[in-house]
């Protein structure tokens, strides 16, 4: 029901002109003036926007002549009455004085000449103005041409956008999107992502509506963010939705778009059968496949026998899709109270069968002044999701293991195996994803409640409550199918044996108390005072429990566990976590020209001891605007603005799990006699001592506003470095396979310069244009880490490397002739198991790095790389031209490599019943001696698989996240539909990404859910 | 509104909101904290329960024990390992997991013989505890030094700074474990009933104390502790041998020592799975098939050895086994199978042979494969395989594919009694009446005849290993004989594996340093005081 009438309502808005009827524009007008001119007085209608082609509301419009005042609405629309050569003045705060002709007055562009200044930045607990600004907050203003890309979510929208962030998309699962978010590298070794607190709420980034968000804040150095203490290690990030403005008209707006995807890279794999047998009989070395059977398979599929089939999976697997979004709001506001409604849709196919993704959103944010003294609001905000259960990774590895010689789906219906007698069955991916079905559905709701009191003038106390609830029930259906060799009518044995159902169930939710006193006032004129204590009480918690039946009632995606037979599995687990904190600020400044802030919190957390439980987080900061000070005035003919400014602090992380310091005895049951028993035993090596992990962070920064405040240039420098890292090093097996206990061992520095620069300009009266980049650096060193080393598959980490450096072999060269092998072997080299005994033609020489003459695993070295990129950046351009405006957002990271090798879909060790990669086509043979690729082998052995840095992939890259080209209609136009703004727009996204790396995605080697590509066509109306 | 009383409202419920104390202390909402156990007669039960629970997640999560045997000559896996074929790097999981497990159950089993002894309880089921402890201790040790050689010994629950020593030799482990096996002979009990059917008696102790004399050649002492448990023992030889691979055989009068399992979900055992085939209740996916080697090493059942010079093709001619048309005549296949020794049609299926599988059943195995008959019995390996019929349940009614309550014998009676054999026989300079005694009864019981008289030592040792082939098969206790023995690389090395049609495979290997398993590399990079395996390195 509910889901239906959200659905009506978006529907509605997606022909909603005929509504715009009872919300007309008013036109405000002086009515004496409007009788007192001749006939040549017309109503003159405009538009007036800023630099960037935003629209601007509450510009007051001033005809000089008739003294008659209008002020713009907030779709930047106007209507005055006055001669085409009347003289209008535009003036709106913090935007230059201009005067235009009221001919030529269909579109104004203001310019900004306080704003950069001026700008209101939100910092922990409360906002700042962007000159007094003495920590390092990047802070990102939603726009249009933001909230109306088909970014489906806020982390894919702040890709690119901000200096010091780091987002890699590490899977595109519709609905359960990856990401990977990092605020100045990585900071810890454990979970490094940063803290997101969403209108004074912490949350998660994606259960935001991107369109509901005015504004993102990220706080990087201690000085601004100490304030959230014992979470704030890894940087906030804190979002601000939008909230009706007082004292303005409602308005109804809608934005939406669709349009298409597809993946955004596919990799080539051989598809002709016949060639992929050859392959086999080569790696093995023997007749696997008969060479008649083989001509067989080419000359009856050049035919085209359908029994014959040379299958690309991926062309069969991966489709093109409809994505679409609808967004409808309503905001505004009046006296004493205010709000915004807004109402979402989003439906995203995906590119593989059976992973669509629905998701209805809604937000109400309001707010009341109940009496001179008191302000009360609220936010109501949640969603409801359906999202179809496809595990990406299993679906990857049917595709993995299948041939091109499967058929999909024949023609009457019935699934293709291989088709090789006394061969396994294969698998079909079509089968596979055919027959689950399942459902994850998701309700979620939040609630924030908050009274803010004015005991005195300049004292004022907030209380807020907030409430997060979250429910997931998941279900899915697994059934039975059967693969046939259709050549022969042969039905394999079905898989699984028995159908099955799974349900799950999880409910999380958590409560946030605080209540704060600010104090603001200025004394003797000069000294500015702001004092801010606070406290908060969070208390988070979750629940969740699963079944699973098999030999279910009927077979058509019955999803209720009373129709299954047999029990298979019960499972049930819950955790909790509590915080209580006491915060405080005080910001002190002379005339706006010295400025001194400090920020302390001192938390107390469940996850750790009672005599390691209290931690307090300082922080300290200063800046000096030198362009204030009497002998810099010269220097305000080209800069506006000169600030220098550093802070330093400590802050602390708590995110190691809810019980690590307690020793936990598990059950582990046991059979005697047909009976299960309890069995008790310790379930992990417990650390009572452990404490936080303490970032310390120094930062100095510049930050200069030049040329009329056309250029702004920011840069800075930071030394963020933590110590008492919680980790975990391997322990000896002998322990008893217990995974090894927390420690406070290790310490780690992350160091590096961020640019940030911005210039507004224009040519002409029409073309405006705004270039924006961001650039930062992060070099990552292991600075303690109990003198010891682990190493993890191809990474190892120890002191004085980046975390998770790259160790492994190096690869030397392909050897071309077995005289080379002879010659070693006489030279008293030999070959360890490490990499798979004495090598062939063929196969790949490493180096002796250790110059013992033995090629094993002591050779591995360590690489000056890991999979962190050292170096982030980011464009944006945006240019407008009358109507026209175009928006694209750049992105990438450099000095980063990631392995992708031997994991059966970049290997040139095959078998039967695996695709193979086009590129083993160049492999070495004896005619064809490559010296890039080695010969083929089978799986089973070591040669030419260990690792080394042959497989090691330079993913650097710079993608073009987004291009988007809108055309407002001239206002004139649609007021005769009774609408104010009306803008199409054209938007690609992640289509055009430049990297020498030839995976699926730079972002992430190892096999995900594709990252896609779209295109779309979108629609604004404001009315 | 007034200003004081809304600021009062607000004030007293700040005051209610943050009263709580003990808001910090959250203790897990799974788990059971260290310091509230050990306290009760019932933990001491639950303690020693979670050590068993070691075996039963060796024998689920590494390899069906008894599918060791896939790394010998008598059955193969359908796809390859690196055991197989003589490929593996040190660093394989296999090794490192198995390792792992091992040291689990001697910690748990440390952390029982830490605490238990101090909880005021009933003497008798503390001795008992105290007694499985030690059995269960012994019996891991046992399996680190039969695979890796010497091991680290650590005989208490140590802290994380005491987990870094070298490997105790060869005698020392052994001495060990005979100590931890007498501890346990003198503590526990011979026999157990209803709900405590599958804990370790007197006699598993005292099997494995033998064994670890035979593996430590000491053939005398070994040879009279299988003697003890022989005449004292209440085992007896259960009349019917494929019961003894049923679920209908669980608990039965020969097994000494099992895993146990129930048909739950993680709590059964994967035979169904892994020896079943398509028309047991679940579909198996027969990754483990007994080869032609094995099948071919039956006697007849008169006892003389099997050849197929003795048997003809349609044509009259001599069967010629790597000739696949030979195999497509009914009639000269199924004399081939015909009077043999029973062991081979209650252990395997072969063509022409009868299977009772899901829903009861019958179905016959036709060859070449028919697949278009319903009573048409399916091989999911179709050129030409034999099929294991061992612990294959028999008209299965279980649903749950991974999960059999199929208990899996690690010792029973005929082992102990061909242990005592070959034993006596070392012993010995030739093999007296009680070694013809001991092999005879394993066959009598079979239905074989016995031995012939007048053997000489080697010619016994010959029997007795041809016996414990056939007698053990399936039950991984090979991949350990051959090892011991020193024949494992001429049984296995350069062997190919082949269907009964003479269709090669794949080439296993076995080389030399394929004896021993290597010190796991994981565990050797964290603590470098371990010395590798040779030619390991």
């Amino acid at each position: 029901m509910y889901r239906q009438l959200l659905f009506a309502l978006s529907v509605f808005a997606m022909v909603g002109n005929a509504w715009s009827a009872s919300s007309k524009t008013k036109v405000p007008f002086s009515p004496g003036a409007l009788w007192a001119q001749g006939s040549a007085q017309q109503p003159v209608k405009g538009v007036v926007k800023d630099e960037r082609g935003q629209v601007l509301g509450g510009v007051e419009v001033r005809n000089l002549r008739t003294s008659e005042v209008v002020v713009s609405d907030s779709d930047g629309s106007f209507v005055i009455v006055a001669n085409p050569d009347d003289q209008l003045q535009f003036r709106s705060i913090g935007y230059g004085l201009v005067v235009r002709a009221a001919g030529e007055a269909k579109e104004v562009q203001l310019t900004v000449e306080e704003s950069v200044l001026e700008e209101v930045v939100i910092v922990g607990y409360g906002s700042q103005k962007r000159q007094n600004l003495t920590g390092s907050v990047a802070s990102v203003n939603f726009n249009e041409a933001t909230t109306s890309r088909p970014t489906t979510n806020l982390s894919s929208a702040l890709v690119g956008l901000s200096p010091g962030l780091n987002i890699a998309q590490t899977s595109a699962t519709p609905g359960g999107e990856g990401f990977n978010i990092l605020v100045r590298g990585q900071g810890t070794m454990n979970d490094a992502s940063p803290l997101v607190v969403i209108d004074g709420v912490p949350g998660a980034l994606n259960d935001v509506n991107p369109s509901d968000v005015a504004n993102v804040s990220v706080l990087k150095d201690a000085s601004s963010a100490a304030i959230y203490g014992s979470r704030a290690a890894n940087g906030v990030i804190l979002v601000t939705t939008k909230r009706g403005s007082r004292d303005s008209k409602y308005k109804f707006s809608y934005n939406g778009y669709a349009g298409s995807q597809s993946a955004a890279n596919t990799i080539d794999y051989i598809t002709d059968m016949a060639t992929h047998m050859e392959l086999v009989n080569e790696s093995e070395g023997r007749e696997k496949y008969a060479t008649d059977l083989i001509e067989q398979w080419r000359t009856e599929s050049a035919a085209g026998n359908p029994l014959y089939p040379n299958t690309d999976w991926y062309g069969e697997m991966l489709n093109n899709s409809l994505l679409t979004e609808h967004n409808v709001s309503v905001s505004g506001g009046g006296q004493n109270s205010n709000m915004a409604l807004s109402l979402g849709y989003l439906n995203n196919k995906g590119i593989i069968d059976n992973s669509d993704y629905k998701r209805y959103i809604f937000r109400l944010n309001a707010d009341a002044k109940v009496a001179d003294f008191l302000r009360v609001g609220g936010n109501v905000f949640g969603n409801w999701s359906d999202r179809d259960l496809i595990d990406a990774s299993s679906f990857f590895s049917t595709i993995r293991n299948t041939t091109p010689g499967v058929i999909p789906q024949y023609e009457d219906g019935r699934y293709g195996g291989e088709m090789f007698p006394g061969l396994p069955a294969g698998s079909n991916p079509m089968a596979y994803i055919d027959n689950i079905r399942g459902n994850a559905e998701r309700q979620r709701l939040g609630l924030k409640f908050f009274g803010i009191v004015n005991i005195l003038k300049s004292l004022e106390w907030e209380t807020s409550f907030g409430f997060n609830y979250n429910n997931n029930r998941n279900w899915q259906y697994v059934r039975p199918y059967s693969l046939w060799n259709l050549q022969t009518d042969f039905k394999y044995p079905q898989t699984p044996s028995i159908n099955s159902l799974f349900n799950s169930s999880r409910r999380d939710y958590s409560t946030v108390f605080n209540s704060l006193l600010r104090y603001t006032e200025t004394f003797g004129g000069a000294h500015n005072v702001g004092v801010l204590v606070g406290f908060d009480q969070q208390y988070n918690r979750m629940d969740m429990f699963d079944a699973k039946k098999n030999d279910i009632l009927g077979d058509d995606a019955i999803y209720i566990l009373d129709a299954g037979a047999n029990m298979e599995a019960i499972n049930g687990s819950g955790t909790d976590d509590a915080l209580q904190s006491f915060f405080g600020r005080i910001t002190y400044d002379y005339k706006q020209k010295y400025l001194i802030e400090a920020n302390a919190r001192y938390d107390g957390s469940s996850r750790f001891a009672k005599e390691n439980r209290w931690g307090f987080f300082p922080s300290f900061s200063a800046g000096w605007r030198l362009s204030e000070e009497a002998f810099a005035q010269p220097l305000k003919t080209v800069f506006d603005d000169i600030k220098v400014r550093g802070s330093w602090g400590r802050l602390g992380n708590n995110r190691i799990g809810d019980y690590t310091y307690q020793i936990v005895y598990g059950s582990y049951l046991y059979p005697f006699g047909g009976q299960l028993q309890q069995g008790v035993g310790p379930t992990e090596i417990a650390n009572s001592n452990i404490k936080w992990e303490t970032t310390t962070i120094s930062n100095v920064g510049l930050d200069l506003v030049l040329l009329k405040n056309r250029l702004t240039v920011s840069a800075e420098y930071y030394d963020k470095t933590t110590t008492d890292i919680l980790t975990k090093i391997p322990i000896p097996l002998v322990m008893g396979n217990f995974l090894p206990p927390w420690q406070n061992i290790a310490a780690m520095r992350n160091n590096g310069l961020e640019f940030q620069v911005g210039y507004q300009g224009r040519a002409g009266n029409d073309f405006t244009y705004f270039v924006g980049g961001n650039l930062s650096t992060v070099h990552n060193k292991v600075l303690e880490f109990n003198g010891d080393q682990s190493i993890s598959g191809a990474t190892i980490t120890q002191e004085g490397n980046p975390f998770n450096s790259f160790y492994m072999l190096e690869f030397d060269h392909i050897i071309q002739d077995q005289s080379e092998i002879d010659q070693l072997l006489a030279d008293g080299y030999t070959f360890g198991t490490y990499v798979g005994g004495v090598p062939s033609p063929g196969d790949m020489l490493y180096k002796d790095a250790n110059g013992d003459k033995v090629f094993n695993d002591a050779d591995r070295v360590v690489k000056d790389y890991s999979s962190l990129p050292k170096l982030n950046y980011g464009l944006t351009l945006s240019a407008a031209y009358k109507g026209f405006d175009l928006n694209v957002v750049g992105q990438g990271i450099g000095g980063v490599r990631q392995y992708w090798g031997n994991d059966g879909f970049n290997t040139f060790n095959i078998n039967e019943g695996f695709l193979q990669r086009a590129e083993i086509l160049n492999r070495w043979t004896p005619e064809n001696k490559s010296t890039e690729y080695p010969r083929l082998r089978t799986s089973g052995s070591a040669l030419n698989t260990a690792y080394s840095d042959y497989w090691l992939y330079n993913t650097a890259y710079f993608r073009i996240k987004s291009i988007q080209l809108g055309y407002a209609l001239p206002s004139a136009t649609t007021s005769k539909f009774k609408v104010d703004r009306l803008r199409i727009y054209a938007n690609l996204e992640n289509f055009f990404t430049f990297t020498k790396f030839d995976g699926y995605n730079p972002e992430n080697a190892s096999v995900a859910y594709p990252l896609m590509k779209q295109w779309i066509l979108g629609l604004n109306i404001t009315f | 509104m007034n200003k004081l009383n809304i600021i009062g409202v607000l004030v007293l419920l700040l005051g209610t909101l943050s009263a709580c104390n003990d808001f910090l202390d959250r203790d897990s909402l799974v788990g059971l904290s260290e310091g509230g156990f050990w306290k009760s007669e019932q933990d001491a039960i639950m303690g020693v329960n979670a050590v068993y629970e070691v075996n039963r997640e060796f024998t689920n999560s590494i390899v069906i024990y008894g599918m060791m045997d896939d790394f010998t000559d008598i059955s193969y896996q359908s796809f390859a390992t690196g055991l197989t074929t003589g490929a593996f790097p040190a660093n394989a999981a296999f090794y490192s997991a198995s390792w792992g497990m091992f040291y689990k159950g001697i910690y748990r089993a440390n952390t029982v013989l830490k605490n238990v002894p101090g909880i005021a309880m009933n003497e008798a089921v503390k001795n008992r505890i105290i007694g499985e402890a030690h059995f269960l201790r012994g019996y891991y040790y046992f399996k680190l030094w039969d695979y890796f050689g010497g091991v680290p010994i650590y005989d208490k629950p140590m802290n994380v700074d005491e987990a870094y020593k070298p490997r105790a030799t060869n005698g020392e482990v052994y001495a060990f474990i005979v100590n931890d096996m007498t501890e346990a002979y003198a503590l526990l009990e011979g026999s157990y009933s209803g709900s405590d059917a599958g804990r370790a008696t007197k006699w598993a102790a005292l099997a494995m104390r033998g064994k670890a004399h035979l593996w430590a050649k000491e053939y005398e002492k070994a040879a009279a502790d299988f003697r003890e448990l022989m005449e004292k023992s209440d085992r007896v030889l259960l009349d019917d041998y494929h019961t003894l691979f049923r679920v209908a055989g669980n608990n039965n009068s020969e097994v000494i020592f099992d895993v146990q399992y129930v048909a739950e979900k993680g709590y059964g055992i994967a035979t169904d799975r892994n020896y079943g085939n398509a028309m047991g209740a679940t579909s198996g996916s027969q990754r483990t098939r007994p080869t032609p080697e094995l099948v071919n090493a039956y006697e007849m059942a008169d006892g003389t050895p099997f050849d197929f010079s003795n048997f003809t093709n349609a044509d009259g001619d001599p069967f010629n086994p790597d000739n696949p048309a030979d195999w497509n005549d009914e009639a000269s296949v199924r004399a081939l199978f015909a009077n043999r020794d029973p062991r081979l049609q209650q252990a395997i299926v072969v063509p022409w042979s009868t299977f009772v599988g899901r829903g009861g059943a019958e179905y016959l195995y036709r060859f070449p494969v028919v697949t278009t008959d319903p009573t048409s019995y399916v091989p999911v390996w179709t050129n030409g395989s034999y099929a294991w019929r061992k612990f294959v349940e028999t008209g299965s009614v279980y649903t749950l594919q991974d999960n059999m309550p199929q208990n899996f014998p690690l010792i029973r009676l005929a082992d102990v009694i061909l242990m005592y054999a070959e034993a006596q026989n070392e012993a010995l300079g030739a093999p007296d009446q009680s070694v013809y005694d001991a092999v005879n009864a394993v066959r009598n019981r079979a239905g074989m005849p016995d031995l012939p008289t007048g053997l000489s030592k080697g010619q016994m040792q010959e029997r007795i290993r041809h016996e414990r082939m056939v007698e053990l098969c399936g039950e991984g206790q090979r991949y350990s004989d051959i090892r011991r023995w020193g024949i494992a690389k001429d049984v296995v090395d350069g062997v190919w594996m082949t269907e009964f049609t003479g269709v090669q495979i794949r080439q296993r290997g076995f080389p030399d340093h394929y004896y021993l398993w290597p010190i796991p590399q994981s565990e050797k990079d964290v603590n470098p005081n371990l010395d590798q395996n040779p030619g390991w390195e």
